[in-house]
């Protein structure tokens, strides 16, 4: 079963690596149960997670809010395409947080390891992550909405 | 045993003096020294050295920018920045580029041999492990695949991909975690996916019992393949993550810096394309 607990560990990541990258504001807007697919808002990055907490996370934003995030971590640099600098901005941004959230868990004991993380882009397309239900959390992050999309268990 | 060839890019003489101090010796050559950004760029393409270490500042154009003109060029290229900043963004922007490492200045000498030895040998060994990787799962692959879906199989040469992949129809993505990482992904048509469904199943299938049912075929494959490999390759513990589902007309995946392959299997039912890649240089 999907442990809301399981959510601590992200939102410890977020305050830990978002600041860091010139983000100033992070609020948590809500947490709702998702069930079955997804659709996608433009830009999803699947990222999973196994061992001792195993799933799969799909964090979700519009294009535009994907390039915004992307020009806040390139320096304020403008960011007009979704092009080959600002995917891979967003994908190390997935990267980071999954990566610190992982050694929160480990910090517990738990044991996690990630996959890298898998950017698609597209117009209508919809995501099943590996459980049918997930918990949908909306984070403000200098008010762009980040949506993100968990389907974890503790073994 | 042969020398590895650094080119050293720095406005600053005295800086560049004391790289080149660190590393002259039987273990380093310095075969070049750059000043500006456009030097370095003529220097690179004229020496093709194996490692540069890089300023950030310089007065043509920064060390960042000069990076992305080499890389853009000479995608191999190994960089090493060098520089008196090391916050997280720039850390960021870098990575993204496909810097190798960042050292803040000033830099020990032993950390500075140790990871310009590291960036070198990572490469060798990355390229090894692949052609390995790479050789087992295509062996494996036209065994495990007929063998679980009972289809007659015509498996394809496998051929290089690019850092994008365009699907369409449904495609499930299994991580790969652990000491590599990586990804494999099964992409077909939801009418061959609901094909096999039914085969298996032997009724028609709910789309639920199609996308479980493509969800579980990739766990198996590559399940499969990655224990043969742990078993094959000892010491190696690689694991999988549990499959997730998309489902589109025009989906573009992209996994950066991905040494990535694909191989396509038609049976009578459609076609069926595998992916896989592992993070690493080509």
């Amino acid at each position: 079963m999907m442990n809301a607990n399981l959510i601590n560990p992200f939102l410890e990541a977020m305050n830990n690596v978002l600041p860091s990258l010139g983000f100033k504001e992070i609020t948590k807007e809500s947490l709702n149960l998702g069930e079955g697919f997804l659709l996608s808002k433009g830009v999803t990055v699947l990222i999973g997670l196994t061992h001792d907490v195993q799933g799969n996370i799909a964090y979700n934003m519009t294009e535009d809010v994907a390039k915004k995030i992307a020009s806040t971590m390139m320096m304020g640099m403008p960011v007009q395409q979704m092009d080959e600098l600002a995917q891979s901005a967003i994908s190390e941004l997935v990267n980071m947080i999954t990566g610190n959230a992982a050694s929160n868990f480990e910090k517990q004991g738990m044991r996690t390891d990630i996959s890298p993380p898998s950017l698609i882009i597209g117009k209508d397309f919809k995501v099943k992550v590996s459980s049918n239900k997930f918990l949908i959390l909306h984070l403000l992050i200098d008010g762009h909405l980040l949506e993100i999309n968990m389907g974890l268990e503790n073994k | 045993m042969k020398k590895i060839r650094v080119l050293i890019v720095d406005d600053s003489p005295f800086s560049q003096t004391i790289i080149s101090q660190s590393l002259g010796d039987e273990l380093f050559s310095v075969c070049g020294k750059a000043e500006t950004g456009i030097e370095a760029l003529e220097l690179y393409e004229q020496l093709q050295p194996d490692v540069v270490t890089m300023d950030i500042t310089m007065p043509d154009m920064g060390g960042m920018e000069c990076s992305k003109r080499l890389l853009s060029t000479y995608p191999q290229a190994k960089i090493v920045i060098l520089s008196s900043l090391k916050h997280d963004s720039l850390i960021v922007q870098g990575k993204s580029l496909g810097i190798a490492a960042f050292l803040q200045k000033p830099v020990k000498e032993q950390e500075l041999r140790r990871t310009l030895q590291a960036v070198c040998a990572e490469d060798k060994e990355e390229k090894n492990w692949q052609e390995q990787f790479n050789q087992n799962f295509f062996s494996c692959l036209p065994i495990v695949f007929p063998n679980i879906t009972n289809l007659k199989c015509q498996i394809g040469e496998a051929e290089k991909q690019g850092e994008k992949i365009i699907l369409h129809g449904l495609a499930v993505i299994v991580g790969l975690a652990g000491e590599k990482q990586g990804r494999m992904i099964v992409n077909t048509s939801l009418s061959a996916a609901e094909k096999l469904t039914e085969k298996i199943f032997k009724k028609e299938p709910q789309e639920e019992e199609v996308l479980n049912c493509l969800s579980e075929l990739a766990n198996i494959i590559c399940g499969h393949i990655i224990s043969k490999f742990n078993n094959d390759m000892h010491g190696t513990e690689f694991t999988i993550t549990p499959p997730s589902v998309i489902l589109g007309e025009n989906m573009n995946i992209i996994n950066r810096k991905f040494n990535s392959f694909s191989v396509a299997i038609d049976t009578e039912l459609g076609r069926f394309n595998i992916f896989i890649g592992l993070v690493g240089g080509i």
